[in-house]
């Protein structure tokens, strides 16, 4: 069942989530970029589905944390803490469907093995409420990658724009019909036919303004054959070697470890690290495995489109937000470069043609 | 989680304490008895400070217990790093003091440092460091009574000051911050964009023409991308050069390619894939048998042309002046004629006082009409400088010195705390071409890695220090800078400082020694006692 609401219930649907103890995290303006962050209230909440400067891939995986600290008393025991995973229920609002993607994307890295308890407890404990998107850019491509302005992957709640000002909000899951139901108004009226069919006409639209051709399904598998091809130097040539694009994925999912402390007390650190950085691989010998620019943004490109997607039955872990794409300094684009390295292989063939912004 | 550290403080371990200063009380201690005391870092040089320190002791001289005293060979080894580190572990104020100017037993390590004394405890102060809490002095080891004066004031201003509250505090929603002005109207419109073509169509001729005839290997321009604003373009191939472009939104500053450039530079490791190539092991998990992934040919030695704005030029001065990171004889400038970078249809901050017009280091100055060879042409021909106005950041700069250090510290802590840590500032930077970067040193992490508060001003504090006397203003940084970080705030803050203390400007001559690696022997003291 799906719910037509005004910007007003929409409002105090989130001040009633605040209320209940809930964090409600969503996108807020001004003293920085448009950002996601944890609100008190509705107040200034941005619900205009603008895509926010960086993914907000942070509330699952912080930009640093704490795994444990030890301190060493004055008997010499040696005391360790770890600091225990997060627990506490959590909204995530107006995530667009791209960041909802790629957030599962990032998580699901996460799984492997034992698994992160950091990490997955706070997957575990968030509700994600999502904005279909109308505000198609020249960088987007998420239909490229198998996506949609109106994807609902990693969605438990899906809102969308209506012409009137109203929003058509729909419960996907169970933890989304879970949460309507308990913090929901009854105000809310149920949507008819017109709005739902209106709903996905606007979907189709953006879709439709997406201006990028998809990826062959030979990709994974032509970049793997091509991963000694001379055009990665060619394509990695301007690359600076920073990671603005790393750390405003909302995929990407490298990190570094560090110990700070001394011989009384210390921590153990978990922090952002990006594998575009030549310090990322670089060995305590001063030998780096990766010791080009090429080599390093080649290993950003295959992750994203050809490991990842040979792990999880052919899922890119990118998503085409193309915010690295937007921010980069040297104007790197990734579909672009995927493309260029496609068309090497001839895989790109029929891809590639006519493709209005890839040359 | 920072709060559970205690950093040690820089310095030889287990220092004694000179005169009758007794070790500080314990912090908690002192805070179990809800009495706060300063504590207080005194970095002296070994040969008159400390050894006036000394003399303090001798001559039974009673000063604050709070001072912990930090050795050093001579005043021109204290690093704003330490002073960064000092404040990070615990410090409510700091003490620099070293030799009187003449009296250095390296000849001018004191007078070296006066010049860095004078920039880092400026930056500190910009940054929101209330002005109480770092000192510095000259005192001789015959200066005992001047000793236990310096360090008796310094420990009553720091308890005038109060706590420092942690040196990346995060300041409340409560506490003042400075309101900036408004920018003025842009002293011109856009440029007019049929000159822009005519230039473009010049530039790819002889961008061309220069590649046929093998008198450059490669040049560096700018082309169209996907999405934003121009992107750099290289390129080697004569048929490349009909992807350049040039109009008002060519922002990046090319000059950063060429430190590490392959082709002027095909010695050097980082980003030379002919040179490393057979050291690349990283092969895809399921790929061929490991084999070098040497599959580019190699970069051969050779001349590089360089599409440059005046203000860009102005880096490659730098970079020569530098240990010439870059010979000049190796570069072919293709200076283009500029009115000035615009974006979302504002003129950029940087280009409101510039008159714009082609870089004297130029080559060829690609006209509307033509390329032309340098010296060939004269410069009326290009018509009158373009109207300017005073750049709009100096009366956002007085506001905020206007400001108070709370303030001011609230204003960069708000900014600080959206850092991403992503280094676009430094990757973009032409100045910054160290192969090894400070943040990287690990032994000991000078600069913590992590995007926290600490980490953010750690950094953004060092990344403006480390570029003093030599940032040419070309604002990429603060371009590139996902996080809207006022980068070339603090830069320019840096620049009006050095210029008015040393009227320097950087990037003009590269014939003359930077700033901070010479002195003039009547260089100001003022804040020197």
């Amino acid at each position: 069942m799906s719910y037509l609401v005004t910007d007003g219930q929409l409002r105090s649907w989130l001040d009633g989530l605040v209320e209940s103890g809930r964090e409600v995290v969503a996108p807020v303006e001004g003293g920085g970029p448009l950002r996601f962050e944890a609100v008190r209230s509705s107040d200034g909440v941005v619900m205009d589905g603008r895509r926010t400067r960086w993914s907000p891939k942070e509330f699952y995986f912080p930009r640093e944390e704490s795994l444990f600290s030890y301190q060493v008393d004055d008997d010499g025991t040696v005391r360790l803490q770890e600091d225990p995973p997060r627990t506490g229920e959590r909204v995530l609002f107006g995530l667009p469907p791209c960041d909802a993607a790629g957030l599962e994307r990032l998580v699901a890295v996460f799984r492997h093995g034992p698994g992160d308890p950091w990490v997955l407890a706070r997957r575990a404990a968030t509700a994600v409420v999502s904005w279909t998107c109308a505000q198609v850019g020249p960088e987007c491509f998420c239909t490229a990658v198998g996506g949609s302005p109106g994807g609902d992957e990693g969605v438990d709640i899906q809102v969308t724009g209506l012409e009137d000002g109203r929003h058509l909000l729909t419960p996907l899951t169970d933890r989304g019909r879970g949460l309507v139901q308990e913090t929901g108004s009854e105000d809310w009226t149920e949507a008819p036919d017109e709005a739902m069919d209106e709903a996905r006409h606007r979907i189709r639209q953006a879709e439709e303004a997406v201006d990028r051709n998809a990826f062959p399904a030979s990709a994974p598998g032509a970049l793997e054959e091509g991963f000694q091809d001379p055009v990665w130097d060619e394509v990695a040539e301007p690359c600076l070697g920073c990671r603005v694009c790393t750390t405003v994925c909302p995929s990407c999912s490298c990190f570094d470890v560090y110990d700070e402390g001394d011989q009384e007390s210390g921590t153990r650190t978990r922090c952002w690290d990006g594998c575009t950085q030549p310090s990322f691989t670089s060995h305590a010998t001063g030998h780096n495995p990766r010791p080009t620019q090429a080599t390093r943004l080649r290993q950003r490109i295959m992750h994203k489109f050809s490991y990842y997607p040979r792990e999880h039955g052919g899922l890119s872990m990118c998503v085409g937000c193309g915010r690295c794409a937007l921010l980069c300094p040297a104007g790197l684009d990734v579909h672009q470069t995927v493309m260029r390295v496609l068309e090497r292989s001839g895989a790109a063939e029929g891809a590639a043609e006519g493709a209005g912004h890839d040359g | 989680m920072s709060s559970r550290i205690q950093l040690p403080v820089v310095g030889p371990e287990g220092a004694a304490q000179p005169g009758t200063a007794a070790p500080a009380p314990s912090p908690d201690a002192t805070e179990g008895n809800g009495t706060w005391e300063p504590r207080v870092v005194a970095f002296a040089c070994y040969w008159c400070s400390y050894a006036g320190a000394d003399m303090a002791g001798t001559l039974r001289l009673h000063y604050p217990p709070n001072v912990h005293v930090v050795q050093l060979p001579c005043s021109g080894h204290v690093d704003a790093l330490y002073l960064l580190k000092a404040f990070e572990g615990g410090a409510d104020g700091v003490v620099v003091s070293g030799c009187h100017p003449g009296d250095c037993h390296y000849f001018h390590g004191n007078l070296l440092s006066r010049r860095r004394f004078a920039l880092m405890r400026q930056l500190m102060h910009l940054l929101g460091l209330d002005s109480r809490r770092l000192h510095f002095a000259w005192v001789s080891a015959s200066e005992g009574a001047k000793w236990a004066e310096l360090m008796t004031d310094a420990v009553d201003q720091v308890r005038s000051a109060g706590p420092l509250g942690g040196w990346s505090g995060k300041p409340g929603a409560s506490a003042p911050r400075p309101s900036l002005p408004a920018r003025g109207e842009a002293p011109r419109g856009r440029p007019d964009p049929a000159r822009d073509a005519a230039v473009t169509d010049h530039l790819r001729a002889k961008a061309r023409e220069l590649l046929e005839e093998g008198r450059v290997s490669q040049v560096v321009g700018y082309g169209k991308a996907p999405a934003g604003p121009m992107a750099p373009l290289l390129i080697r191939d004569p048929d490349g050069a009909d992807a350049l472009e040039w109009n008002d939104r060519c922002f990046s500053n090319l000059a950063t390619y060429l430190p590490r450039h392959p082709h002027l530079h095909p010695a050097a490791g980082e980003g030379s894939s002919a040179k490393e190539g057979a050291e690349d092991t990283d092969t895809p998990a399921n790929g061929p048998e490991s084999s070098p992934d040497g599959g580019s040919p190699a970069p051969s030695p050779g001349r590089v042309a360089v599409v440059a704005k005046p203000c860009d030029a102005k880096a490659i001065v730098g970079l020569e002046q530098e240990n010439r990171q870059v010979d000049r004889s190796d570069l072919v400038v293709l200076g283009v004629p500029c009115s000035g970078m615009w974006e979302d249809d504002a003129l950029a901050a940087k280009c409101y006082a510039c008159a714009g017009g082609t870089t004297s280091l130029a080559d060829w100055r690609i006209t509307p009409e033509g390329a032309v060879a340098a010296g060939e042409a004269p410069e009326e021909e290009e018509g009158a400088p373009l109207p300017t106005t005073e750049d709009p950041r100096r009366a956002e700069l007085d506001a905020l010195w206007e400001a108070s250090s709370e303030a001011r510290w609230a204003y960069w802590q708000d900014q600080f705390q959206h850092c991403l840590r992503c280094d676009a500032c430094r990757a973009v930077c032409p100045l910054c071409y160290c192969d090894t970067c400070v943040t990287e040193k690990h032994r000991p992490q000078w600069i913590s890695p992590a995007a926290d508060a600490k980490g953010n001003t750690a950094w953004n504090f060092i990344r403006a220090y480390h570029l003093v006397g030599r940032c040419v203003g070309c604002d990429e940084c603060a371009r590139a800078c996902p996080a809207d970080i006022r980068l070339d705030l603090v830069n320019l803050a840096m620049a009006r400082e050095v210029e008015e203390r040393f009227g320097y400007r950087a990037g003009e001559d590269a014939t003359v020694p930077p700033p901070l690696a010479t002195y003039q022997p009547d260089d100001p003291e003022e804040f020197i006692r």
